[in-house]
């Protein structure tokens, strides 16, 4: 798996911030009022998933990253 | 390898003392802005209502105008040193618009900040945008003007530069960034003809008294003739960094060398005749003006526009050149471990969010739903409060080891800084954006009202408060944070080669431009032009309407109710003749009225 670098990682981290936030008021203009605690969890599975990718990308380098490290 | 201090080294210390007013005043300015986050949103007040507006008052000017344009300055000059590779004429000079700037910068503070010791008899509440009939103390005008004018001495200083390698080098183009100075400059000439005006003709008179009024809706269209142009003054400063910094710190080049150069005349063209749009709700300018400074603001988008398309392709050939691929993972060979380019890639992002919430603010019928809300400074504060501030932090991490010979202290405190930015911001401009939907008022220390509650389509007001609060605490980190990083980098020990300072040769070079961008003769008389026609109908209505001076006094006014009481007992007597009067319980009434009203 591709390895992802600490700082693009931040970064990510820092772009689910707008996307939770402003998930909510795009679901709102299709009348889907989504509770505090929906955004809550959205921002947690967007984090989950960013650090699966990276973890994982730590264990399972692709060959050549693998090879050059 | 020679870095910036080692051949300039006067002009190194100049730029260096820029920099340190700006993020003295950047340092004053964010900690106001959190005590006021803080207080709006009742999650903590620890001053008195009555203080929030001096508070304010400081926010903006110390940050739009002091940071801001004294990081302009110190950029401007490096610059122009740099790329006409020459020393400034006379450094002399340049220390004096220094030390002009720093004088009017400071008695404007002192006059704003007088504000909270009741023992002084000074105060400049009057908020950044100084509307009359508010009345500030005569030294905050005085201040203000003399900042005004070391920016204009500062822009004769790099015109007398440019004048020296024009005769050295009569066929050459202008090198890019001293051309984006040049232009910058001569719309802020422009621009600033309108503030110049309202300052020295009639505000600062009035406030010495040696007029008795003066016409609010004159001095504030003065105001906005200047006050949309000074967005402008803000930006160039980062769009020079975005054009000719950003693609080399993403691994490449500027893409268009004549398209940046398109996009700032454009601003000197477009910037100055769409002041009105500000005064879309004030009456007294016929629709038919604002309906021009509209359609004028809109053609404005075009040069953004031109812009994102540049800076995208600049950074997307940078990450090409890393070995980035396809039609987006190229995004993850950036180098986001690089503050300077983090900071500033994130500020682009945030400027498009602005830019889309600008023109709700540019038309004229959906302003209305807007206007005077918490919307408008959701809107500003992603675009100079992100799109200039950001990246001004974010340069300064590529700039300071130059001016310095000293590497950053800390890459990743600087990277951490540049990200919590972005999220504080995020929080705040769109919880700012929403509640002005809502109708929730700017410029108020008290947004609460009693039986009343704002109706919201998504979430509630507490949320929005919340996410106020909360991004307003992390804007406030990052500033420590960042001033925490300067104030370690000035502290570190000169190093050889502090950071690779080249700039290479744009993809389509200056030799592709048309000649005629580079008269700048030209574009400046259009500009003059464009402004004539878009203010001098609306001036003379003005003028015409209230007079030159108008007939509005100082607020606040003393008022006495003795001619409302006697117009009550007047009436009264004539309603029931012969019934006496209690002439001492109406003096008890005029009293306690007397007292209320004080």
């Amino acid at each position: 798996m591709r390895r992802m670098s600490p700082a693009l990682f931040l970064v990510l981290v820092a772009f689910t911030v707008p996307v939770a936030v402003e998930l909510r008021t795009v679901a709102g203009f299709f009348g889907v009022d989504l509770p505090f605690v929906a955004v809550v969890i959205v921002e947690l599975l967007l984090l989950a998933a960013i650090t699966a990718v990276y973890v994982l990308g730590r264990i399972y380098p692709d060959d050549d990253e693998a090879s050059t490290t | 390898m020679a870095t910036f201090v080692d051949r300039f080294p006067e002009e190194a210390k100049v730029v260096q003392a820029s920099f340190a007013v700006a993020f003295i005043a950047l340092g004053i300015g964010a900690l106001f802005g959190v005590v006021q986050a803080l207080h709006r949103t009742d999650f903590l007040r620890i001053i008195d209502s009555v203080d929030y507006y001096t508070l304010l008052t400081a926010h903006g000017v110390l940050l739009a105008l002091v940071f801001t344009i004294f990081f302009l300055v110190g950029l401007f000059t490096w610059a122009v040193a740099r790329s006409f590779d020459r020393p400034l004429p006379d450094i002399r000079l340049t220390w004096a618009w220094f030390g002009l700037m720093t004088t009017g910068a400071t008695l404007a503070a002192v006059a704003i900040l007088a504000g909270l010791f009741p023992e002084i008899p000074m105060s400049a509440d009057v908020l950044y945008t100084f509307y009359a009939p508010l009345q500030a103390h005569p030294i905050f005008y005085i201040g203000l003007a003399m900042f005004i004018i070391g920016t204009w001495m500062a822009g004769a200083d790099w015109f007398l530069a440019y004048r020296e390698w024009r005769g050295e080098n009569p066929d050459d183009r202008i090198p890019l960034q001293a051309f984006m100075v040049l232009t910058t400059m001569i719309m802020w000439f422009v621009s600033t003809i309108g503030v110049a005006v309202s300052v020295v003709f009639f505000l600062i008179p009035w406030s010495l008294g040696l007029i008795e009024t003066v016409n609010p809706l004159l001095t504030r269209t003065l105001f906005w003739y200047f006050g949309h142009p000074v967005v402008y003054f803000w930006l160039m400063p980062a769009y020079l960094l975005w054009y000719t910094v950003l693609p080399k710190l993403a691994g490449g080049r500027l893409f268009s060398d004549p398209l940046a150069r398109v996009v700032f005349v454009l601003f000197v063209l477009l910037s100055t005749p769409v002041g009105i749009h500000h005064q879309y709700l004030d009456p007294g300018i016929a629709e038919g003006f604002k309906f021009i400074a509209m359609t004028n603001t809109m053609f404005l988008l075009l040069p953004s526009l031109l812009t994102a398309f540049t800076v995208v392709a600049s950074v997307e050939h940078g990450a090409r050149q890393r070995g980035g691929e396809g039609y987006l993972r190229w995004l993850g060979a950036l180098p986001w471990r690089d503050p300077a380019f983090t900071g500033m890639a994130l500020a682009g992002l945030m400027f498009a969010a602005g830019g889309f919430s600008g023109m709700i603010n540019a038309g004229m019928n959906i302003n209305y739903l807007i206007h005077n809300t918490l919307w408008v400074p959701g809107h500003f504060h992603m675009t100079v409060g992100t799109a200039v501030a950001l990246t001004m932090m974010a340069g300064t991490y590529w700039l300071l080891p130059q001016l310095t010979g000293k590497t950053v202290y800390s890459r990743p405190i600087g990277l951490l800084q540049v990200v919590l930015w972005f999220v504080g911001m995020v929080f705040m401009s769109n919880a700012m954006h929403r509640g002005g939907l809502l109708g929730i008022p700017r410029r108020t220390a008290e947004p609460q009202y009693q039986n009343f509650d704002f109706a919201t389509a998504v979430g509630s007001v507490g949320e929005i408060q919340a996410q106020i609060a909360l991004g307003g605490v992390l804007l406030f980190l990052s500033v420590v944070i960042f001033l925490f990083n300067v104030a370690a980098t000035w502290a570190q020990d000169r190093v050889d080669t502090p950071v690779d300072d080249r700039i290479p040769e744009p993809l389509s070079s200056s030799s592709g431009a048309p000649l005629v961008l580079d008269n700048l003769a030209l574009w400046t008389a259009i500009a003059v032009v464009l402004v004539v026609l878009a203010y001098t109908l609306p001036l003379a209505s003005i003028v015409t309407d209230g007079g030159l001076l108008g007939n509005s006094p100082a607020f606040p006014v003393s008022i006495s109710v003795q001619p409302v009481v006697d117009a009550a007992l007047s009436t009264l007597e004539s309603a029931a003749p012969g019934v006496p009067i209690d002439v001492h319980s109406t003096d008890a009434a005029v009293d306690r009225l007397t007292e209320v009203i004080r």
